[in-house]
């Protein structure tokens, strides 16, 4: 049988980690970095430097988010006895290598963190312990897809009482990470960043390039495993990430980032999502064919594309899990947790599922220096007592920016550093899109919705605590609207498909974010909105503005406050707002 | 370069009686005529006030540095001089302006121990102190000032930042100077940064902060019993400032945008410190900044010559600020400054300003991890290093 899987690989590497250490878990130097502090295989902090640095998807050494941690934990430096690096730098050139150890010893020295215990673990092997360890699945089959880590794109491995066993794996640059994020490219959006945007651009068109794709730019065989036709891509040159020969073949140009969105770009985003979609399936059929598990785990950045994760979970019908910050942030944990779960002391060490993502930093707890910027910054503020002063205030279409606690761990915004709307407000996406992110009319807003009623508005939706999956509204939400004949995405944009318009996309589906932690400042809010509206959901989406990182600390959120549209601030228990 | 400035051990540099034409730095020339800025000097080496001394009821002694002083504005239009000229007999006051471009409060306790206190005694004195830019600004050029109780002179200050006393007589030699200065160049332009640590390190350890409380502190133990005001010096860039308005300002004027970012810091930080002082003492405060952070964008760029120093518009309109806060208060019922805990003073600081020192802070760490190599300063931002 044709395959470009490889066998998997065994680490050779011990790891010592004792009870009650903290260790540090540290990705850097590629894309987003982070850092998780854990102990007794419990995240006790964690946090992306891009939150602080202010710079999207920073790859530095993550100095300020460690030193934050410190900070919050009330943690002296000392006590940081144990580090794991998320990657074991055993693929490159030794040169290479020496150059990241070197720069990670120097960057640790520059914060007088000197002569740690310094461990490695390959990229992959981060991926899938992050999600792995994060789950509460004593067996369990994992898949990686990212772009690429240590020359590996695509990994499959089997999880069970605590190990993790790689079986196979796919090199670059066979890649669906890469192959996505050109196809990113060619449709006009950023690398890295603009993934998200193809995603939410794919509903609007039609899967018309499927074949074509499968017959020429990509091989699949039948394992699942595939071979990308060369021809096409320059994934590793300095130039671009497509060749001109990928414009001949769709006898398009290349989009530019101003230019228009035809529906041409349209189709092109739909069927490249569902090629993705069905290596991915292929991959996993292969292999639960030949594990008995009711579990799968995804990792990797390709994880993130919550429209095939909620096809994934329909269509296999296993439980799913993924760490919430899938990508290379996530490995920070995943790297930390591998090596305190493999070291000897601690094989038995129980696990739990991970419940949430507010792992971050929290500021000012006495408003001192909240009071202080609204001084700076000529705004208005007072103290509220009951949440349905902000449910006023959403009723009547305010669009307000909530701040409360500590910050969340990834990609997303899961109610502590939010933007929030009434989702039946008609105006609010294209307010939010227009007028606060600045950025493209066509993105999707997610509901974040109690979760006793998540299955009542949303089909199949039990749980979904960390926006990783899509849902279909239920029929009886929609409006029916058949008889429109829609021509172009700006339409389609401005046509009210249901009950809900500000979180129902173009296909009727919703990234969904369910929420049941009662004691959440967000599950509070939901409650009292729910109480007055009969409507048990929210806009929820990132607190921030196109480009920029979701705020950090408050004067972050200040910041995003008055360069935007955003009508009303609530940090804590202040509500503020902007003089006339 | 202050070349017409004499030397001083103790005070730094006075005004030299006679000026010379020759060698002159930016702040002794008017911006708008591009001639040297007329100004007067007593005996003492100071700006001789603009009226003569009648024994009036009080005399107003102000301390500072180049924002007190007719910087790039002739002496009638500089703000302090203006407004106290003017309201002198409504007031029944006379006024003696001891700032110095360059001097910080080091020099300014000097000049209190060895004579400002007791000078023009039959009145009573009123101190006035306009800091914080200053004290940044030396912290900055040369960190070690901290631990250190002498005054730069005015070779040390203007030629390389630097105290070393073998240095800075090699500099009085014209040849030494230039050689001397072009190895110490690199390594104040690295100093006085913002793409680099070394400037937003200034903020680490509050080192800036500490050398104006520290210094503060001695002079008010010169002073005790004495009346006192507090001045809050405005600047350009805000930290309330929008994207659209640091943006105009960026266009505008020599700021880039962590430059921006850096200076509204300071500024936040200047007016928190005092403010603080001025409630701890119980002493009047005049915030001109607060007055100037009301201007509109578009407008505030005229009111400057550059992020701190006004221009002939700005000292116009600080001295009606100057001039109706003094005229409304009543110099009678100012407090005088007792002895107290300062320490109190400081740790309330210290706690107050925390959250604007963690903005600083992200920027320390930014920037050593990009590690751009990017030692330029504005070429007129600081003495201009041209020896012609």
């Amino acid at each position: 049988m044709n395959s470009s899987f490889l066998n998997g690989h065994e680490l050779s590497y011990q790891y010592n980690i004792k009870k009650d250490d903290i260790i540090l878990g540290i990705s850097s130097y590629l894309h987003d970095s982070s850092i998780c502090l854990l102990r007794n295989g419990k995240i006790i902090y964690a946090s992306q430097e891009e939150r602080h640095t202010r710079i999207k998807n920073d790859n530095s050494f993550p100095f300020l988010a460690l030193l934050n941690g410190l900070n919050y934990l009330n943690l002296d430096k000392n006590e940081i006895k144990n580090i794991i690096f998320h990657e074991s730098l055993n693929c490159i050139k030794e040169e290479e290598r020496k150059k990241i150890k070197n720069r990670l010893l120097s960057d640790l020295s520059f914060i007088d963190i000197k002569d740690p215990n310094l461990y490695f673990l390959d990229h992959h092997y981060s991926h899938a312990a992050a999600g792995y360890y994060s789950s509460n699945f004593n067996d369990a089959l994992i898949f990686t897809f990212d772009a690429m880590g240590e020359s590996v794109s695509t990994s499959v491995f089997y999880g069970k009482n605590n190990n993790l066993k790689n079986i196979k794996k796919i090199r670059e640059p066979n890649s669906l990470g890469l192959l996505y994020s050109a196809f990113t490219y060619f449709l006009g959006f950023d690398v890295n960043s603009g993934e998200y945007k193809m995603m939410g651009l794919s509903p609007f068109g039609k899967n018309i390039y499927e074949d074509k794709i499968l017959n020429e730019l990509v091989k699949v065989f039948e394992d699942g495993s595939f071979e990308i036709n060369n021809k096409y891509f320059n994934f590793f040159g300095e130039k671009e990430i497509i060749t001109k020969e990928l414009e001949k073949f769709f006898l398009i140009k290349k989009r530019k980032k101003e230019d228009r969105i035809l529906d041409v770009h349209c189709d092109l985003a739909a069927s490249i999502q569902s090629v993705i979609e069905k290596i991915i399936f292929k991959i996993i059929e292969f292999e639960i064919k030949k594990y008995e598990t009711n579990n799968i785990v995804l990792g990797g950045g390709v994880a993130l594309n919550c429209v095939a994760n909620g096809k994934i979970e329909k269509l296999f019908n296993k439980n799913l899990h993924i760490f919430p910050s899938p990508g290379d942030s996530g490995n920070a944990y995943g790297c930390a947790a591998y090596a305190t779960f493999s070291s000897k002391e601690n094989k038995n060490l129980e696990r739990s599922k991970i419940k949430n993502v507010f792992i971050g930093s929290s500021y000012d707890k006495n408003n001192d220096d909240i009071i202080s910027l609204c001084k700076i910054f000529s705004l208005n503020y007072y103290e509220f007592f009951d949440y349905k002063d902000i449910v006023n205030l959403l009723v009547n279409k305010k669009i307000i920016g909530f701040f409360n606690g500590r910050s969340e761990f990834g990609p997303r915004s899961l109610g502590n550093r939010s933007i929030i709307a009434d989702p039946r407000n008609p105006d609010a996406q294209k307010i939010i899109n227009l007028k606060i992110k600045f950025r493209e009319s066509f993105r999707p807003f997610a509901p974040i919705v109690l979760g006793e009623f998540a299955h009542e508005y949303f089909e199949g939706c039990t749980e979904s605590p960390f926006m990783q999956k899509t849902y279909y509204l239920k029929s009886d939400k929609l409006i029916d609207s058949n008889n429109l004949k829609l021509k172009d995405i700006f339409q389609k944009i401005n046509q009210k498909r249901s009950l809900f318009p500000a979180i129902t996309h173009v296909d009727n589906s919703a990234r969904v974010q369910t929420i049941s932690e009662k004691e959440l400042p967000i599950y509070k809010l939901l409650s009292e909105f729910y109480e007055v509206t009969g409507c048990p959901m929210l806009v929820n989406t990132s607190f921030n503005v196109n480009n920029e990182p979701i705020v950090e600390m408050p004067f972050d959120a200040i910041k995003t406050f008055i360069n935007t549209n955003i009508d009303y601030l609530v940090i804590d228990n202040l509500i503020l707002s902007k003089k006339n | 370069m202050y070349l017409n400035l004499k030397d001083n051990k103790i005070f730094g540099y006075d005004l030299n009686v006679t000026k010379s034409k020759k060698n002159i730095d930016k702040p002794f020339v008017n911006k708008e005529t591009n001639e040297l800025i007329d100004y007067n000097v007593d005996n003492d080496c100071f700006l001789k006030p603009l009226l003569e001394y009648n024994n009036p009821k009080y005399i107003l002694k102000i301390f500072g540095g180049s924002t007190s002083f007719c910087t790039e504005v002739n002496q009638e239009d500089a703000f302090f001089e203006k407004s106290l000229f003017k309201i002198s007999a409504l007031k029944n006051i006379h006024y003696k302006n001891y700032s110095i471009p360059g001097h910080d409060l080091l020099h300014d306790y000097h000049k209190l121990k060895n004579f400002a206190v007791t000078s023009y005694e039959n009145s009573e004195s009123i101190f006035i102190f306009n800091n914080g830019w200053n004290e940044e600004f030396i912290i900055s050029a040369y960190p070690l000032s901290i631990k250190n109780q002498r005054p730069l002179n005015c070779i040390e200050t203007n030629f390389i930042y630097q105290k070393n006393i073998l240095l800075s007589n090699l500099c009085k030699n014209y040849y030494f100077a230039k050689i001397i200065k072009k190895f110490t160049n690199k390594r104040f332009a690295k100093l006085m940064n913002f793409y680099g640590t070394e400037r937003w390190s200034n903020f680490i350890n509050n080192n800036y902060i500490n050398y104006w409380l520290k210094n503060l502190e001695k002079i008010l133990k010169l002073i005790i019993n004495k009346k006192a005001i507090i001045i809050n010096n405005p600047g350009l860039a805000h930290l309330s400032d929008n994207s659209n308005t640091i943006n105009y300002i960026i266009e505008n004027s020599r700021l880039n945008k962590k430059y921006h970012l850096y200076q509204s810091l300071c500024l936040e930080i200047n007016t928190i410190v005092n403010n603080n002082i001025a409630t701890f003492f119980n002493l009047p405060i005049i915030d001109i900044n607060s007055e100037f952070k009301k201007i509109d964008v578009n407008k505030r760029l005229d009111y400057f010559i550059d992020e701190i120093h006004l221009s002939r518009k700005g000292h116009e309109f600080a001295s009606k600020i100057v001039e109706e806060n003094i005229i409304n208060l009543d110099l009678e019922k100012i407090k005088k400054i007792q002895k107290k805990d300062f320490n109190t003073l400081k740790s309330k600081t210290l706690r107050d300003i925390q959250f604007i020192l963690n903005i600083a802070n992200r920027e320390i760490y930014k920037n050593y991890s990009l590690s751009e190599k990017i030692y330029s300063i504005p070429i007129d931002r600081y003495p201009s290093y041209k020896f012609k």
